[in-house]
């Protein structure tokens, strides 16, 4: 599902002044495409990405998908889990509008290791068990483009690699068009074939990375990729 | 085993200071009757069946007005917490209306609805409107604006927000109003059955205070104070087995 960005364009008024969240922005994302964004807090992500999803309306200019209506995923930085839903009942939550069946369900939650949690309740739950069942949620709805906002921001090391795995075989195998926010640059190294770079509410730089998945953090390519995004975040 | 003994330590203790105040005679006995009297006037009252006739009526004007508060309460409530407008249209005279205690209204209600069962559900609706109204509204309100988010980010209507987001995230308060509801529809009886009763635990104990019998009084007052607990208890469990999630993480 390939998007386009037509000078997307995003100001808030407030009392004082006027903020652009997003200067008008002309941008496009190929179908199938992982790409990642990058960029310091409050320079314009979250703003970017929920423009994309339609949970906020632009001040000017338009988002056009290459298809009518594409089924469009959302990954919040914070797992939003439902607290009266069982682990199953949270990532089959969108069944409950009614119309889709829960074949997949077993298959859902065996990927994501969820399946010995399945029935448990979300206040049971470690925090990265409760973003891997957002990230459920999400995939259950089978979107053609999953948008994420720094999903594994809130986790320690160890989990975060874990959930990036897992995210790299979901990609590899299913073929979404995913972008991915993040204030980590290594994890935007390690998880996009495109590395977007924001600064005060526009893309200041767009760096391609062809290196083949997994990647080693540890590698030279990726600790000189590294050094050229820090330089341009400056 | 433990947990029993430190439930019944101040019982106990209030019941020996009773019966010691009494044995001493500290108080006239015509004020104060000691617990030997008292039981076996419950005794009597019990095995003639005045107690359970009394507590039987006040039993069901008490979930009558509590039925009748929910039929009101429970859907003003939610559409008050949904709709701005709904809120702004109700909200001048039920503020106005939250503030007249139920039985300063007892001379119009006697006025208006009669001396019959009328007039007694309607002081146990009055008085157990508002908890149960505040709690829904403020469920349903105050649900949290990111998980309605999540609703929007799955295409959910406007309904479907409502009925599968804020509904089950307001069932622990709207549960709350309904406990504190059933609590104050037992407070609201004794003013219930001042109006001209002729039957009804609170009549019982006015009854009793014209006849000087401070023994029937207090068994009045020990009859609702235990029904109330266990009508409480019961509704725990059912609560209880409402929300597994709660019993699950431990805070209820």
């Amino acid at each position: 599902m390939a998007i386009k960005m037509d000078a997307l364009t995003k100001i808030y008024s407030t009392a004082e002044a006027k903020v652009t969240a997003l200067a008008p922005t002309t941008l496009s994302f190929a179908d199938y495409s992982f790409t990642t964004i990058v960029g310091k807090s409050g320079c314009g992500k979250t703003t970017l990405l929920r423009l994309l999803a339609g949970l906020e309306k632009p001040t000017a200019g338009a988002v056009s998908f290459s298809t009518k209506n594409p089924e469009i995923g959302f990954v919040f930085q914070e797992p939003r889990l439902m607290p009266w839903l069982t682990v199953s009942e949270n990532i089959a939550f969108a069944t409950c509008k009614g119309g889709m069946s829960k074949e997949k369900l077993p298959q859902l939650l065996a990927t994501l290791g969820l399946s010995a949690f399945a029935g448990s309740y979300p206040s049971e739950l470690s925090g990265g068990m409760a973003q891997r069942t957002a990230l459920g949620r999400t995939l259950f709805q089978n979107p053609d483009i999953i948008l994420m906002d720094e999903p594994f921001g809130a986790l320690d090391y160890f989990t975060r690699k874990g959930l990036q795995e897992t995210l790299l075989e979901l990609f590899r195998k299913e073929r979404k068009t995913i972008i991915f926010v993040t204030h980590d640059v290594e994890e935007a190294i390690l998880l996009g074939e495109r590395v977007l770079i924001m600064q005060k509410g526009s893309i200041t730089g767009a760096i391609p990375v062809t290196l083949t998945y997994p990647r080693d953090p540890a590698a030279s390519e990726v600790l000189s990729l590294r050094r050229q995004i820090l330089a341009g975040l400056e | 085993m433990v947990r029993l003994r430190n439930i019944i330590i101040l019982p106990l203790i209030l019941v020996s200071a009773w019966f010691l105040v009494t044995k001493y005679e500290i108080f006239s006995p015509y004020l104060l009757p000691s617990p030997q009297k008292t039981f076996s006037v419950f005794w009597q009252l019990l095995l003639d069946g005045t107690i359970a006739r009394h507590l039987s009526i006040s039993l069901l004007r008490v979930l009558g007005g509590f039925f009748c508060s929910c039929l009101v309460a429970l859907p003003l409530g939610i559409l008050c917490g949904r709709s701005k407008r709904f809120h702004d249209f109700f909200w001048p005279v039920l503020e106005f209306l939250r503030h007249v205690p139920p039985l300063a209204a007892i001379p119009l209600i006697i006025l208006w609805f009669g001396i019959d069962e009328a007039s007694k559900l309607m002081v146990i609706f009055l008085a157990s409107f508002f908890p149960l109204f505040l709690n829904t509204y403020g469920g349903i309100s105050n649900c949290d604006p990111k998980l309605l988010e999540v609703g929007s980010s799955l295409h959910f209507s406007a309904w479907q927000k409502a009925r599968y987001i804020q509904l089950p995230a307001a069932v622990p308060s709207i549960l709350v109003g309904l406990q504190l509801a059933l609590g104050y529809s037992w407070r609201a009886l004794i003013g219930a059955e001042l109006i001209a009763a002729s039957s009804g635990i609170g009549y019982m104990i006015l009854d009793a205070e014209q006849m000087s019998r401070p023994d029937i009084v207090l068994v009045g007052i020990f009859c609702i104070g235990i029904l109330g607990t266990l009508i409480n208890r019961l509704f725990l469990k059912f609560t209880f087995r409402l929300l597994p999630w709660q019993r699950k993480a431990g805070n209820n």
